[in-house]
């Protein structure tokens, strides 16, 4: 280790160690990190090193936009509730097509009751069919209701970080806190269509256990 | 053959869903249906009256699926009762955790008359 440039550093850290009793600000992470390039600068001896150097120049750089970005952003823009707005309307589409399907569910029951009443057997026998069809196919409902739920969860725990970054980075906002509740570790909801294993699969797996 | 008057407790937080088990329940000709949202009140109703078949999805708040077949098979006075467990969840993580819980049979969602009707056989008998 070259003592010029770990003397240096050790110096630095140590009127760091005394300003602010010790604590370091993430809004002033980038600051320190300049500064530490600075000193290391000239003693950078070959390619490698100075590669690392370029490197960190660029994350540093791409933090100090990424700041810039963020405290230009407006604290109204910030508190706009987005994702609950966004959630809102998903679970409006759940509501929405339960009361369509509420209202299937009640035609199909009326056909059902209408089937007794037909004498013909083999006409009454084809109606219940249908009618038993239309009840399998609401399946749909509770299935995109489960995935648009999941979804909903999903923007939640996105809000919730990205509300956790904001608050470091510009702690002046008062941004409202967020409550991300912990999901049940097996249930992960209905899986993407051409990944389902169909029932038989299912049946082979219960009875081989 | 099958007592068509045995009781059923359906259990499921979307209403539609519970339509869809009791009406194809109705269907076959079974007759006494109850309904509970979650797993906790299907437990507290499991507790006020006597039922012979359970139908319970997975994925409920504040009690899910599994706890409440987990609550059923751990109490003496409930634990022989058949329990199905109709579900969108169908990891195999989930099928073994839920044999291993004690389900008597597994109906993946979305499903049809004739698989509940299979299902059913298996648990309660030749129809």
């Amino acid at each position: 280790m070259n003592k010029d440039w770990a003397d240096a550093l050790f110096i630095k850290l140590k009127t760091l160690q005394n300003d602010n009793a010790g604590v370091i600000d993430i809004n002033n992470i980038d600051n320190i990190i300049e500064q530490f390039l600075e000193i290391l600068s000239p003693y950078l001896i070959n390619k490698q090193e100075r590669d690392i150097y370029h490197q960190i120049e660029m994350i540093l750089a791409q933090f100090t936009a990424l700041k810039r970005d963020i405290s230009n952003i407006s604290s109204e823009i910030l508190n706009k509730n987005f994702i609950p707005e966004i959630a809102m309307d998903l679970r409006s589409v759940i509501s929405q097509t339960e009361k369509s399907v509420t209202g299937i569910l009640d035609i199909s029951d009326e056909i059902s009751a209408i089937c007794q009443k037909i004498t013909d057997p083999a006409i009454r026998e084809e109606l219940m069919i249908k009618a038993t069809r239309v009840l399998e196919l609401c399946n749909f409902q509770d299935l995109t209701g489960q995935r648009i739920q999941k979804i909903v969860h999903h923007l939640t725990e996105i809000e919730s970080v990205m509300y956790k970054m904001l608050h470091a980075l510009r702690p002046d906002i008062n941004l409202r806190t967020k409550h991300v509740s912990e999901d049940k570790a097996l249930l992960s909801g209905p899986q993407k269509e051409d990944e389902t294993p169909s029932q038989n699969d299912i049946d082979d797996l219960f009875n081989s256990l | 053959m099958v007592d068509m008057n045995i009781n059923i407790l359906i259990v499921d937080d979307y209403k539609t869903m519970l339509r869809i088990i009791r009406s194809l329940l109705t269907q076959i000709g079974f007759n006494n249906i109850d309904e509970a949202s979650n797993g906790s009140a299907a437990l507290a109703k499991l507790k006020e009256k006597k039922y012979e078949l359970i139908i319970s999805d997975w994925n409920m708040e504040p009690m899910t699926g599994l706890e409440l077949l987990k609550n059923v098979r751990a109490d003496e006075a409930l634990k022989t009762i058949p329990f199905i467990m109709i579900t969108a969840e169908s990891k195999t993580d989930n099928v073994i955790a839920a044999k291993q819980a004690g389900v008597n049979n597994y109906i993946v969602k979305p499903f049809n008359a004739e698989t509940l009707k299979a299902k059913l056989a298996s648990v309660l008998g030749a129809f």
